[in-house]
């Protein structure tokens, strides 16, 4: 009989550095709008490609580096400057914005995006020149001179893309449907880069693992945190087939999982269950980025005269199939869900996420070498009087398994160094809940010493104002027997 | 301080206490709830 | 705080009076209370928002302050909140809206 347990074959993350799309963040553009003089201020902040690829968090999130090696480096990360490690990190790249742009013009079918002429022309070689990025020229984008250029700006109906802190537009957004704002250049622009991103991480799990075949994809699914469709089906989704078409899957389908932040774990939950039932064989789990969080929390890194930190699109691709012999397990008797009834506070989705699921396996919380959930970055969240997430959920994890008994309560003081991670990732909600330490927890549990990794995500219900309630969900990654 | 009477707002947040729990905490307390609302940074 | 956040708490002022009307916050660390303490009481202390400028001098308690915690039954405030009063910074988020509370009225 077929051995149809599911395990992660693989998994990849890439980070991209667009300071010249952070203007199209949602609350930077509501700022600019209601003060032009934002955009000179949030120029003059913006960071450069260096700086980005030196940035320890970053190098820990594409896996240069041990994201535990932040505990002992003071804050700020920012002014510590380390190795560049373009090319040689291990889970992805680091891909910089004129890349990036070109790219989300070549992912663009209905050529809503023009890139100035010149920009592609200096750019187009750049592409060919990356292994990651060459596989998706495959045709030419929409182009335009420097007077047509003028002209769209000066006509409006759409958005300028500029290149890092240069005040002259490289291109230019479309709006996609003169009376649709589901198609507004702003909702193409947050939709595409979520397509490009997505299709960038699973370009990296193929980079990264020579010899497996993009033909043996049979589905993606989708948790990104965009909503494609037009006025008449907001959210309609399926970004996953439009990843799935760009990255080269051509014999896949797709879907999209929708659950905030928390999407990510039922969609590799979902994956694995497929694998498990034996509907398909192959599955990939693509989260994509969130533009419009491109520095949410800008002013107050202005008002505390740092760099805008958050200036960073990140994906993360996971491959899910059939029991390889080798590869971590989906332990799908360990996942945990969050019922109405626990309502939305944090130490209720705690018990229901954490504590319940050990309770079923008959596990206790030593013998799990890390309880991953929201790494964002401190150092982005604490300017912003946010705290630090990453901490504050540990802190009430050790406290609610403290006090079912699960660990002993000399053992919570210490309980985030010893079982838990320090923030590294961007603010880039899903992609930091969890999803962000799956290329981690993969490797420590093939070629480190990890046995078991509890992931768990959560998801802010209330935002979209149709509940007050909260949800969450929960897996267990455990190490081949 | 009383709430018997009183008109309530409530600003929860996610990683504190959210309104949902501290709507369930004042209920029966002859306040009326007037806006509740949930914050989220991240 | 979020501008949509303080232009309704504003118009709800308005609506039923700046004495009818209790703020509790839920707030999870000692920077975002007292912001929101400040916010509602003496006016948005970025000047960024509808509250800018504005003392509405509400009535604003967090959940863990003793005020509040003694009109809520004590089972329920066990089974609701005790926990995430241990697992926060409670005693310091209590202590910073006492003393912002105090240089208001002194």
């Amino acid at each position: 009989m077929e051995n149809l347990t599911p395990v992660v074959k693989a998994a990849a993350s890439v980070l991209i550095h667009t300071p010249g799309l952070v203007c199209h963040g949602s609350k930077p553009a509501r700022e600019i709008a209601s003060d032009p003089f934002r955009r000179e201020q949030l120029r003059a902040a913006l960071r450069s490609f260096d700086a980005a690829q030196s940035y320890l968090p970053n190098l820990a999130f594409v896996g240069s580096r041990a994201p535990e090696g932040l505990y002992d480096i003071e804050r700020p990360w920012f002014d510590h400057k380390a190795e560049p490690a373009e090319g040689c990190n291990a889970f992805g790249s680091i891909i910089d914005e004129s890349r990036f742009l070109a790219l989300v013009a070549l992912a663009d079918p209905f050529k809503n995006i023009s890139l100035l002429d010149r920009f592609w022309e200096d750019t187009a070689p750049r592409l060919e020149g990356s292994v990651v990025c060459r596989p998706f020229i495959a045709s030419t984008p929409g182009l335009v001179d420097a007077n047509g250029l003028k002209t769209k700006i000066t006509d409006g109906h759409g958005v300028p893309l500029f290149l890092g802190a240069q005040p002259e537009p490289v291109g230019w957004v479309a709006n996609g449907h003169v009376e649709d704002d589901s198609l507004s250049a702003t909702v193409l622009l947050e939709n595409l880069c979520a397509k490009v991103s997505g299709a960038l991480a699973l370009q990296e799990i193929f980079v990264k693992n020579g010899g497996s075949n993009k033909k043996d994809i049979d589905l993606l699914v989708g948790c990104s945190e965009e909503a494609v469709g037009d006025r008449y089906q907001r959210g309609g989704g399926n970004l996953a087939k439009a990843i799935a078409e760009f990255g080269g899957c051509e014999m896949a389908s797709g879907f999209d999982i929708k659950d905030f932040c928390a999407a990510p774990i039922p969609a590799m939950v979902t994956a694995a269950a497929l694998v498990q039932a034996g509907v398909f064989q192959n599955v990939l789990v693509v989260g994509g980025s969130s533009l419009p969080k491109l520095g949410m929390k800008f002013l107050y890194h202005l008002q505390k005269r740092m760099p805008v930190l958050e200036d960073m699109l990140a994906a993360v691709a996971v491959w899910i199939g059939r029991d390889d012999g080798q590869s971590p397990v989906v332990n799908l008797a360990g996942v945990g869900r969050h019922p109405v009834s626990a309502g939305a506070s944090l130490d209720q989705q705690l018990k229901t996420l954490v504590v319940e699921p050990l309770n079923r396996l008959d596990l206790e919380a030593g013998l799990i070498d890390k309880f991953v959930t929201e790494l964002h970055n401190p150092e982005i969240t604490v300017p912003a009087n946010g705290g630090d997430v990453a901490e504050r959920n540990y802190r009430m994890l050790g406290a609610v398994l403290a006090k079912a008994g699960k660990i002993r309560r000399d053992e919570v003081a210490g309980f985030m160094r010893e079982r838990g991670l320090p923030g590294y990732a961007p603010t880039q909600g899903h992609i930091a809940s969890a999803l962000a330490y799956v290329p981690h927890a993969c490797q420590r549990l093939t070629r480190g010493p990890f046995q078991r990794c509890l992931l768990f995500a959560r998801a802010s219900l209330f935002l979209g104002q149709m509940t007050q309630l909260s949800d969450g969900m929960s897996v267990l990654l455990e190490r081949h027997p | 301080m009383k709430l018997q009477g009183k008109k309530i707002t409530i600003l929860g947040e996610r990683d504190g206490v959210p309104s949902h729990t501290i709507e369930q905490a004042i209920e029966g307390l002859g306040a009326e709830v007037v806006y509740s609302t949930t914050q989220c940074f991240v | 705080m979020d501008l949509e956040v303080q232009g309704r708490i504003k118009e709800l002022a308005e609506t039923y009076g700046r004495d009818d009307l209790v703020v509790l916050l839920g707030a999870p660390n000692v920077d975002a209370a007292r912001v929101q303490f400040e916010t509602v009481t003496r006016g948005d202390p970025t000047f960024a928002g509808p509250l800018a400028g504005v003392e509405l001098g509400l009535a604003a308690y967090h959940v863990f302050e003793p005020e509040v915690k003694a009109l809520i039954d004590a089972d329920r405030y066990s089974e609701l909140i005790e926990t995430l009063e241990l697992g926060l910074e409670s005693e310091s988020i209590v202590e910073a809206l006492q003393q912002a509370r105090a240089v208001g009225s002194s």
